[in-house]
């Protein structure tokens, strides 16, 4: 009876408070625009993937057309993108892409933000394609998206909401009217938590699931649904870890202004300070290779480069003999075309790229280990801030973690392997495509994804020190 | 005068008493330090990497060995943004802007190897600079001094006697706003010395930017300090005031900037780098007007090329055929990258707009933008230097294209070239533009400072000219 007075009266209260209304309406409208925009990053995401499907298609018919041409014309000749030459298909007109699929929570976290369609080629991966253009003011400033929302405006957004939950009934000298009416510390606490913090958990829940909604088009598997509940099962963690610090304040301090200042010096040290000197330890305990020692390398192999690519092409052959031509095949490919290029051996673009790709294996996963050791360092950290275990976790239920776009850079390695394995023969024996090659030319269809055991221990860190901190803060209302 | 020094002296005394304080001005400089060696440890490691990459870069050059001219335009160069000693207090753009910027001919590239891109998870939650502890806390720590100024001393009941004892308000608020400033000063004064004197010996030429740096941070606390007055003076309670500055602090300091970026990116999409490589490689097929296909344009090229020299065969020019195509060539590429660049400039600049708009809602984005154009680390320097680096990329491309063509003859493909050639061609030289450079390019930021400034100010006179004893 008496709590069902409390869960009323509470509510009386809060339809009267003008500012904590308006509190909630600016964390909708910030939690409406993060929405917006996750749902629209998402659906770029998408865009660019079909774009690249798209270009890949319409390559390979503008492929199909030339060899049309060429075949009702054999003795044609042309002077650049021959279609028949295997460097030109498998290194320039040819390529395709390599798809990590959207998930479909991907809108609750733009993770690593990673581009999700890889251009399968001859070349090397890592000379082509390491330009990125994205406006850098943009990107020093941060994404505003749901996970920004739930992780920086939530907090602060719950402040306003409990800040003064019992320093106002103290301040107002109702607080000893209170407790002489037989009404427990602990459970008004929890009333007046439960109140203001459901009326922002509910529409964060609502936005993190009509987020996911819209950007996948309404189409939802039980796989989904599971980490969709499993989302909210954590922000719902997220916020009572921060109700539990409020209520925990506001035993220990008397004045409102305290409780505010505390509240906000918390915010910071979690949301802010933790995370980044996480960042500034991980980033020093393994520090990343540096970047000019693999530019170098690559740079390095044009140097003297036809003393080198003697060297280059006897390293293949040694492994391949097969594939050694004839000595009047490359004559004539090393011949100058008159009014085009000064060779047309194509081995002189293809050698250097398998060779440097063997040089630059050992650094390259020497990154890929110092990567994998930072982020275990952060993983650790977590169990300091919420804020970074709330963010790897989401980051691992939208399928935008680190792990996954790992698993992926190597399912590309493969497919390089594969395109090369294709290839790299035809070029290095100076053949030309037949008709039956083209049949047999590899496609990247979907790979089946290893699963990756979900962040239960993350889970798990925000359980317990959400649990903690409510046991914490009602032992200290109690005395 | 002595009124205010009076104030000004026992409003510090307290402030020294007071533990939090004490605790808070202690971790914020421990903070800065971290953050500050830190970034010193970076930027030394950057510069002698730098500095050994350029001089293996210029030895890879001039030893690449006998090869047609061309060849060599291949190899090209790598030019490196030079760093002020200032980065270290504010790399500005530096992890999201590539280290190495490649030169060769047939491409204009943009920066590769991002620090951001070889980064960790916690990243994202911002870096902790030197320049992010005076931009994002000095700020919390005025707000958390200043905010009950006016107002403790109206519900403690001691703001009537005050007045009364013959202090004028303005006398008042001008000790308050003295003596906490001061305390202020003295954790940014003690960071301002370690800085100097660090970044003094390396300094060449960015003492007057530091100068400014060091100018213009107390100016925007003074923004804040101010701002915390007027509200003091204005609200009924502490508790309010508290309230109102701390949400302006967090719509200033984490709201405005992310929601100037995502309108910007709304409004003014910058492609995604596919897209940007796809459009230049349609418009390298077919022509920037979608009616010069390449090989037709080549095919062309040819039969005016003979005509020219009243010849039959290529083999017949008494000039190097392949220096001529590639010419043609370069040029045809340095128009279809110009245009497309320009566009991407062009869209830069639309979506720097919002970020203005922006920061007259917020003081923070035009501190940051000055910030970090003061120690070289803003998109202005970026730009300046890749400009620089294209006009030289242009120069040495150039010049073996004019090899190529006035050296050789038919098809010009066996010329070949040495040493010597190698040698004529200078090293990349670029000279970091001046202080006076870096406040032209942010007379809007200063301008919209300035702009909080007066605001404050005046929002500060006003409050405390209707200062109520209730």
């Amino acid at each position: 009876m008496m709590h069902r007075c409390l869960w009323q009266k509470e509510w009386m209260l809060i339809r009267r408070n003008g500012a904590l209304w308006l509190t909630i309406f600016c964390y909708l409208i910030l939690l409406g625009w993060g929405s917006y925009n996750s749902v629209l990053h998402t659906r770029l995401t998408q865009q660019r993937i079909q774009a690249a499907q798209q270009d890949e298609t319409e390559r390979w018919q503008r492929i199909e057309t030339s060899l049309a041409k060429l075949r009702a014309n054999p003795g044609e000749k042309p002077l650049f993108g021959d279609v028949r030459s295997p460097s030109y298909v498998g290194g320039f007109d040819g390529p395709r892409y390599a798809i990590l699929p959207v998930r479909e929570l991907a809108a609750l976290s733009a993770g690593e933000a990673l581009p999700q369609q890889v251009l399968i080629t001859t070349f090397s991966r890592y000379e082509s394609g390491r330009e990125e253009i994205d406006n850098p003011v943009n990107a020093v400033a941060g994404g505003f998206d749901l996970l920004f929302v739930v992780i920086f405006v939530l907090p602060l957004a719950l402040i306003a909401l409990t800040y003064n939950l019992i320093s106002a009934e103290r301040e107002a000298g109702t607080w000893a009217l209170l407790l002489s009416l037989g009404i427990a510390p602990r459970a008004f606490a929890l009333v007046k938590c439960a109140w203001r913090g459901g009326l922002l958990l509910v529409p964060t829940w609502l936005a993190g699931a009509l987020t996911c909604a819209l950007s996948n088009g309404f189409a939802f598997t039980s796989g989904g649904c599971g980490r969709l509940i499993l989302w909210m099962i954590a922000v719902g963690a997220y916020t009572a870890l921060w109700l539990g610090l409020a209520v925990w304040i506001n035993a220990r301090c008397v004045h409102s202004s305290q409780n505010i200042l505390w509240l906000v010096t918390l915010w910071v040290l979690l949301t802010l300070l933790l995370p980044g000197l996480t960042h500034l330890l991980a980033m020093k305990l393994h520090p990343p290779a540096h970047h000019f020692e693999m530019a170098l390398q690559a740079r390095d192999l044009n140097v003297e480069r036809e003393k080198k690519l003697s060297a280059m092409y006897e390293w293949y052959y040694a492994q391949h003999p097969e594939d050694r031509p004839a000595p009047e095949l490359i004559a004539a490919a090393n011949k100058p075309v008159p009014g085009g290029s000064r060779s047309s051996d194509s081995r002189r673009t293809f050698i250097p790229s398998l060779y440097l790709d063997e040089q630059l294996r050992p650094l390259l996963e020497q990154r890929s280990l110092q990567r994998q050791a930072r982020k275990r360092v952060v993983q650790w950290c977590s169990l300091l801030s919420p804020a970074l275990a709330l963010q790897l976790l989401s980051d691992q239920l939208a399928g935008t973690d680190a792990d996954r776009f790992a698993q992926f850079e190597q399912t590309v390695n493969q497919a390089q392997h594969q395109w090369r394995a294709f290839f790299g023969p035809h070029i290095m024996r100076l053949n030309k495509l037949t008709a039956q090659d083209y049949a047999r030319i590899p496609r990247f269809d979907q790979q089946p994804e290893q699963r990756v055991p979900l962040g239960a221990s993350v889970l798990a860190v925000l359980l317990a020190a959400a649990f903690i901190i409510n046991v914490a803060a009602s032992q200290r209302l109690r005395g | 005068m002595r009124k205010i020094l009076l104030i000004a002296r026992n409003e510090f005394r307290m402030l020294q008493r007071e533990g939090r304080f004490r605790v808070a001005a202690v971790f914020t400089l421990l903070l800065f330090a971290v953050a500050f060696a830190t970034g010193w440890q970076d930027y030394r490691q950057s510069a002698r990497l730098r500095a050994q990459a350029a001089e293996t870069v210029r030895t890879q050059w001039l030893n690449q060995g006998v090869k047609h001219p061309h060849q060599g335009a291949h190899l090209g160069f790598f030019v490196f943004k030079e760093e002020l000693p200032l980065a270290a207090l504010d790399p500005g753009l530096k992890p999201y802007v590539g280290a190495i910027l490649p030169l060769e001919t047939h491409n204009r590239s943009n920066f590769i190897e991002r620090p951001a891109d070889d980064s960790s998870p916690a990243a994202r939650f911002g870096l902790l600079t030197a320049t992010a502890v005076w931009q994002f806390l000095l700020p919390l720590l005025v707000i958390f001094l200043l905010h009950g100024v006016f107002t403790s001393e109206r519900e403690n009941g001691t703001l009537a006697q005050l007045l009364a004892s013959g202090v004028s308000r303005w006398q008042l608020a001008a000790g308050k706003l003295l003596g906490n400033g001061t305390a202020i000063l003295l954790l940014l004064i003690p960071a301002l010395v370690l800085s100097s004197v660090t970044l003094w010996r390396a300094a060449e030429g960015s003492a007057m930017r530091f100068l400014w740096l060091a100018l213009s941070y107390p100016l925007y606390l003074l923004i804040f300090a101010l701002l915390a007055l007027a509200v003091s003076a204005w609200a009924r309670s502490s508790q309010l005031a508290l309230v109102i500055l701390l949400a302006f602090w967090v719509g200033n300091s984490f709201l405005l900037p992310r929601l100037a970026a995502s309108l910007a990116e709304r409004h003014a999409p910058t492609p995604s780098a596919e897209e940007f490589r796809a459009a230049i490689q349609h418009s390298l097929n077919v022509g920037l007007d979608g009616k010069d296909e390449a090989g037709a344009h080549f095919k062309n090229l040819i039969a005016t090329t003979l005509a020219h020299y009243g010849v039959s065969r290529i083999e017949d020019l008494p000039v190097g055929y392949a220096g001529v195509m590639l010419k043609d060539s370069d040029q045809r590429f340095e128009r279809i990258y110009e245009h497309h660049y320009r566009q991407l400039y062009a869209t830069y600049q639309r979506q720097r707009r919002w970020h203005f708009a922006a920061s007259l809602l917020g003081p923070l984005i035009a501190m940051r933008e000055l910030s970090r154009g003061l120690t070289g680390m803003d998109i202005a320097h970026y730009e300046h230097f890749a400009d620089a680096a294209e006009r030289y990329r242009r120069a040495f491309v150039e010049r073996t294209n004019e090899v190529a063509e006035k050296q050789a003859r038919g098809s010009g493909w066996e010329l070949e070239v040495g040493r010597e050639f190698w040698e004529s061609i200078p090293p990349f030289r670029y000279e970091m533009p001046d202080a006076q450079w870096a406040l032209r390019q942010n007379v809007l930021s200063l301008s919209v400072l300035a702009l909080w400034l007066a605001l404050a100010a005046f929002c500060a006179l006003l409050a405390v000219r209707k200062l109520s004893l209730n």
